[in-house]
């Protein structure tokens, strides 16, 4: 518990950001459990953005929202 | 069949709505805000419904069988991406001071911080031009969705039918129940078009054997569906499709919702499990686009998704579909009336007449009737307008996303000054005003100066900078502590 967002919360984003820009992958036609394998990425990667968030909400959960 | 489907489906949507309405406690923060008390699932629910549009459904398997897989990452994980960080950043902090200062709206938040009321009236009005056009989504998709399923052009019921059928039951549940009967009603419409994209997507993958031989097939006969490439698929594109998104931090019904919230906890469900309720929505959406081209090549004189279910569905899985778009499009819809009655009430009627002596009776009554008017309004003008839904979509999200910086800045910095919010809003204006009327003389989507870099990549750095800049330039506000949570002593 913190008393405000804490900045390290921003640097995910741009972390977030590159690996959202999968380039590195744009022409890759393979097929992987049936699926294009850029597709199978972005699937995984909101995935990813879910386990990054609940990481936040535990370890970056501001106290000021909690109080009465 | 299918419109028996459709029929019973709002029925019991308007049902589940009318129920809202038997724990109404008569106040104006009860009609508007549910009195604060919606819980984690309902906020999750009602959050992830408010968002997906007649373009969930309809518009992104469109454009899957224009473009193909790239689609889910372009307009599906980006908003993944960006979204649960507004609900972090901006949404709690939204409801800790709604709850602190009894806000309803921004534009009492923005008046109130900036201490100005012609910021906020001037903020108003772009705020409500913005929404109609993306209200307007939502009336003419029900219409163009239920002629489709009907029998298209040849056959169907008029697209005023549906558009008339959708504000009808919205007109009943929202203005009998307010708030509460829009969440609940979100909830299970959020429930049934996860529940009916899923069963579309197995029963139609399995007539091309299974997604896996789908995909064979496609990759055979339409390559370029399913890589991204680099041929139409530019970077500047996709750094555009990050900004689209932002938008969301300035939706004044999205902003009613947060404030709805019973307490910051009821966020967390949201802000973890929002890119995965997103990820099952769009998965078959953009899937099932980019299959239809295998059997359907463009140009489509109708819905894809349509297309594809009555081919090879029979037709309770086609009214079952009809119902799963009506539930997409109303979950955002209700929300989007409301939120514009809310406005009205508090903003122009309670802001320079009555002044805080408006009764609560009184208020509910006006929240009512603006709901009522919005929603007539919307309809009227869907039987005028010709321009495409999606296209519209698109500039109100980039109009929406300009202005975030806004309240990014009265959240979090405390050298933002009125002037400075006002010259980044005449900004917004301006910009948009100046691209609009650019993208009139270009077919296809606009870009600027064809770079793929959308209007939303200038507008939103734009806005940015004439805050920054004029809030310098401008003496600092004073008194405005308690709107900032670090200050206050008891830490």
């Amino acid at each position: 518990m913190t008393h405000h967002h804490p900045r390290w919360v921003l640097l995910l984003i741009p972390i977030l950001v590159v690996m959202f820009g999968n380039f590195w992958l744009w022409d890759n036609d393979r097929l992987i459990f049936g699926l294009p394998v850029n597709l199978l990425y972005h699937v995984g990667f909101c995935v990813l953005v879910a386990a990054v968030m609940l990481v936040v909400v535990k370890r970056a959960w501001p106290c000021y929202l909690d109080k009465k | 069949m299918i419109l028996a489907v459709v029929i019973a489906y709002l029925l019991v949507v308007t049902l589940v709505g009318v129920l809202g309405h038997r724990l109404f406690r008569g106040t104006g923060e009860d009609y508007f805000l549910a009195s604060r008390s919606i819980g984690p699932f309902v906020l999750l629910m009602t959050l992830v419904g408010t968002n997906m549009t007649a373009f969930t459904m309809l518009g992104a398997s469109g454009e899957a069988h224009r473009q193909g897989i790239r689609v889910f990452a372009l307009m599906g994980s980006s908003s993944a991406l960006v979204i649960p960080f507004l609900f972090y950043f901006i949404g709690t902090r939204c409801w800790w001071l709604g709850k602190q200062q009894g806000y309803l709206t921004q534009v009492q938040f923005i008046r109130d911080r900036y201490d100005s009321g012609p910021l906020g009236t001037l903020l108003f009005v772009v705020l409500i031009l913005l929404m109609l056009p993306y209200m307007l989504i939502g009336v003419k998709g029900g219409g163009e969705a239920l002629t489709a399923i009907t029998g298209g052009s040849l056959g169907g019921l008029p697209s005023w039918v549906g558009s008339l059928l959708v504000c009808a039951v919205i007109f009943v549940y929202v203005t009998y129940g307010g708030m509460r009967s829009t969440a609940w009603v979100n909830t299970f419409q959020t429930l049934v078009f996860m529940i009916v994209g899923a069963v579309a997507f197995f029963v139609i993958a399995g007539r091309y054997g299974g997604i896996g031989g789908a995909m064979e097939t496609l990759r055979e006969s339409h390559h370029d569906l399913v890589v991204f490439g680099t041929g139409g698929f530019r970077t500047l594109q996709m750094l555009s499709c990050l900004l689209l998104p932002l938008s969301i931090g300035a939706f004044p019904h999205l902003f009613s919702h947060w404030l709805s919230a019973k307490n910051a906890r009821a966020f967390r469900w949201a802000i973890v499990l929002y890119p995965l309720c997103f990820a099952v929505v769009w998965f078959p959406s953009v899937v099932l686009g980019a299959i239809g081209r295998i059997d359907f090549p463009p140009p489509l004189d109708g819905p894809i998704l349509v297309k594809l279910i009555l081919s090879h569905a029979g037709g309770l899985l086609a009214g079952c579909l009809g119902a799963g778009v009506f539930a997409a499009i109303m979950s955002s819809l209700d929300s989007q009336s409301l939120a514009l009655g809310t406005m009205f009430t508090q903003d122009i009627v309670r802001h320079y007449d009555f002044h805080n002596k408006l009764s609560e009776q009184r208020q509910v009554l006006f929240g009512r009737v603006f709901v009522a008017l919005f929603l007539v309004l919307a309809f009227l003008c869907s039987l005028v307008t010709t321009q495409s839904i999606f296209a519209l979509g698109v500039w109100s999200l980039t109009g929406f996303a300009g202005l975030l910086p806004i309240f990014v800045a009265a959240l979090y910095w405390k050298r933002s000054t009125k002037q400075g919010a006002a010259a980044a809003t005449l900004a917004v204006v301006g910009l948009w005003a100046y691209f609009f009327s650019q993208s009139l003389r270009v077919e296809g989507l606009y870009t600027v100066a064809g770079s793929g870099l959308m209007p939303v990549g200038v507008i939103v750095p734009a806005s940015l900078i004439a805050l920054v800049i004029v809030s310098l330039a401008t003496a600092p506000p004073s008194g405005i502590g308690k709107y900032f949570p670090e200050q206050r002593p008891s830490f």
